[in-house]
């Protein structure tokens, strides 16, 4: 089948020091669409929890299809194909991974970048959004904007009230174990937990935000997404909900499609393409971009 | 969709998904809805997707209106196209730049059916296998290594069946033996082993008569792979052979259970798809095929094509909502029975029997389509 193929040309992996032996893994996709565009910002896509940067295949596909240069990365100490092993996560160090890649990409193309951050990346993006000169703008995916709530609603349990020492040794987060202790001190040591600290973030802030939700998210509380993204009046500000989405957006195949077209919806709006509609891949292409994605994180986990 | 500003906030709202997508890609299963729940969505996605087709389908309102003068009052009378329209005259719902692909039937020979497949169309096939795959385990991704025996998906083409099968590769690790046209035994044993190696649950899929070629191999090299309870065979494509003798169901079961030193029988299952259907049916444990809540299946007196009722055997018909590019309603070349209520797994709702095939001119399987095509020198 002739369209059965991976955009394998315009995609390149590099591998960025941290700091010791620890390196970030970093997928390129340039853009697969590039006349009569013209110049537009680079777009920085980081994944929500327990997610690799394959599962972000398509919505690189769809970005780069409509003239992006997309660039994603696997967290530090998270699942994928950067350093580190999920039992050491932290949201700190997440935010290292995020800082990282958002400066070597502002740094490499000499421009300010986009940042597409899903769920709990979100959060971290929030934060980075108030720190860094760079950040152009932010597109948020069932963004996390209060940690405690939403751990507490994933695991059943709020393990943020409980004392260090009453702590287990490991949690386990949406099928991945992680130290429960490291993760606690460094959630308290640096106000990750509340809405607060995510409101006073983008009190500080002023770049535009769109926070894309799914309707039926049972982990992020719609409301209090709203009454953070107001605490700002000044900045440009869109909610897009989708109907019939749960949290994990990826795992329906039609909502995710739903949820490509918004993202670029939104990129091309903050480059003032307001009256361009996103193209589409051909589901072939998309297919045939994920099966090439995967092999490659599959031999890559396999090779670690 | 709907736009609002408030406070200076653009907001918009819009559904990501219709209720069918909800029902196939929720976290939750469909087959552990109660039967009640099942019947009504399965009515309710049945007239929707008729009332759509019908308004987007010229050829196929036109053979409404010649059956039945369009009157249909219960879903069993909604019109079907036997399948041997789509080999002459395949009716298409959308238009020919959303068709992402034409699928092929397995006919070796004659002429094949032909079935238009758009973006969403394709999706939902995916989201069936991933679905009906709940009925066979709860697997979690690093947990199992498919051993596909078919070719991998670039090499498919389209050629409806291998084309499923490569699919897989999107949900699971998987190695495809098929290389060059050719089933390779010596690659798959090779992965089963390295997998087993590994801790991880090996999941081998394919045609009922390459898993016995698969056999053969391991006796012949003195192979003994003693799975016990970390192997899944998975079979798929019909149990006829190209040489048209058929592959007895029981006795394929006893030497796969003992071929490969398995715990239980309910590790040997099987699916049942053709090219003109969008959805694959999977077996319980308990060996009966559950239809999902999107497909409505009855069968109808073979001379009269009069529907039937539950429970009596009869020429197997389908209606397929999850098909946007085409009506899914068809009737089938195969004889089978209907079955409702709750099954010996615990599951309640729709469940299939196929029994055999009409022997028609042009009968053929897509197990043997693959054998004439990649086992036979």
């Amino acid at each position: 089948m002739s369209s059965l193929k991976a955009a394998e040309s315009g995609f390149s992996r590099l591998r960025l020091p941290v700091g010791g032996d620890a390196e970030i893994e970093l997928w390129r996709q340039s853009p697969l669409k590039v006349s009569g565009i013209g110049d537009m910002m680079p777009v920085v896509v980081a994944g929500g929890f327990g997610k690799r940067m394959n599962h972000g295949a398509g919505l690189a596909l769809y970005l780069a299809g409509n003239g992006f240069d997309v660039y994603r990365y696997d967290t530090l100490d998270h699942v994928g194909l950067s350093s580190g092993c999920m039992l050491d996560f932290t949201m700190t160090r997440g935010l290292l991974s995020m800082r990282t890649v958002v400066d070597w990409v502002s740094r490499e193309t000499g421009s300010k970048v986009h940042v597409v951050a899903g769920s709990l990346s979100a959060r971290m993006a929030y934060r980075l959004l108030a720190e860094s000169d760079v950040v152009a703008n932010l597109i948020t995916i069932v963004g996390v904007v209060n940690l405690g709530a939403t751990l507490a609603r994933v695991l059943g349990h709020d393990y943020a009230a409980e004392s260090h020492e009453s702590l287990p040794e490991v949690m386990t987060v949406e099928g991945h174990e992680v130290r429960a202790r490291p993760f606690w001190v460094d959630v308290h040591e640096n106000k990750w937990l509340g809405k607060e600290p995510c409101r006073d973030e983008l009190l500080r802030s002023h770049q535009p935000v769109t926070a894309i939700l799914a309707k039926d998210d049972l982990w992020v509380d719609q409301g209090e997404v709203r009454d953070v993204l107001t605490a700002q009046s000044r900045r440009q500000l869109g909610i897009v909900s989708l109907g019939g989405a749960v949290h994990d957006l990826g795992r329906n195949m039609v909502a995710a499609r739903n949820l490509y077209i918004t993202v670029c919806s939104a990129a091309m709006g903050f480059e003032g393409r307001t009256a361009t509609e996103p193209e589409e891949p051909s589901f072939q292409m998309v297919v045939a971009q994920s099966l090439y994605e995967t092999r490659m994180q599959r031999a890559g986990i396999a090779g670690n | 969709m709907m736009n609002d500003v408030r406070g200076g906030i653009i907001e918009r709202e819009f559904n990501a998904c219709g209720a069918l997508d909800s029902i196939m890609f929720s976290e939750t299963s469909c087959f552990d809805l109660s039967g009640s729940e099942q019947q009504r969505m399965r009515a309710d996605l049945a007239w929707e997707a008729f009332e759509y087709h019908r308004r987007a389908c010229g050829d196929y309102a036109s053979y409404v209106e010649r059956l039945d003068g369009g009157a249909v009052s219960e879903i069993a009378q909604i019109p079907v196209y036997p399948v041997s329209m789509f080999k002459m005259r395949p009716p298409c719902s959308a238009d020919e730049g959303s068709v992402e692909a034409w699928y092929q039937s397995s006919g070796t020979s004659g002429l094949k059916s032909k079935v238009p497949r758009d973006r969403l169309t394709l999706q939902r096939l995916l989201g069936s296998v991933r679905t009906g795959l709940h009925l066979v385990d709860n697997w979690s991704e690093d947990d199992l290594a498919i051993i596909n025996l078919g070719p991998e998906l670039s090499e498919a083409g389209e050629v409806w069946f291998p084309y499923v099968m490569g699919l897989v590769e999107l949900l699971y690790p998987t190695v495809s033996v098929v290389r060059n046209g050719k089933l390779d035994t010596d690659l798959a044993i090779r992965s089963m082993r390295d997998a087993l190696d590994h801790r991880k649950h090996v999941g081998l899929v394919g045609p009922p008569y390459f898993v016995q070629r698969l056999m053969q191999a391991l006796a012949q090299q003195g192979v003994v792979m003693s799975a016990k309870e970390r192997l899944t065979v998975l079979t798929a494509g019909g149990w006829k052979r190209h040489t048209g003798a058929a592959v007895a169901r029981h006795e394929f079961m006893a030497n796969v259970l003992a071929c490969f030193d398995l715990s239980s029988p309910a590790q040997v299952r099987d699916a049942f798809n053709q090219v003109e259907l969008n959805s694959v049916i999977f077996e319980c444990s308990n060996h009966q095929k559950h239809v999902p809540p999107w497909v409505y299946v009855g069968t109808c007196d073979p001379y009269r094509l009069v529907p039937q009722d539950a429970g009596v055997e009869g020429v197997l018909f389908y209606l397929d909502a999850s098909a946007t590019s085409y009506p899914a309603f068809i009737l089938s070349d195969d004889i089978g029975t209907v079955r409702e209520g709750r099954c010996a797994c615990g599951r309640e709702g729709l469940r299939v029997e196929v029994s055999r095939r009409l022997e028609t001119r042009d009968s053929h399987g897509c197990a043997l389509r693959m054998e004439k095509l990649y086992v036979e020198p």
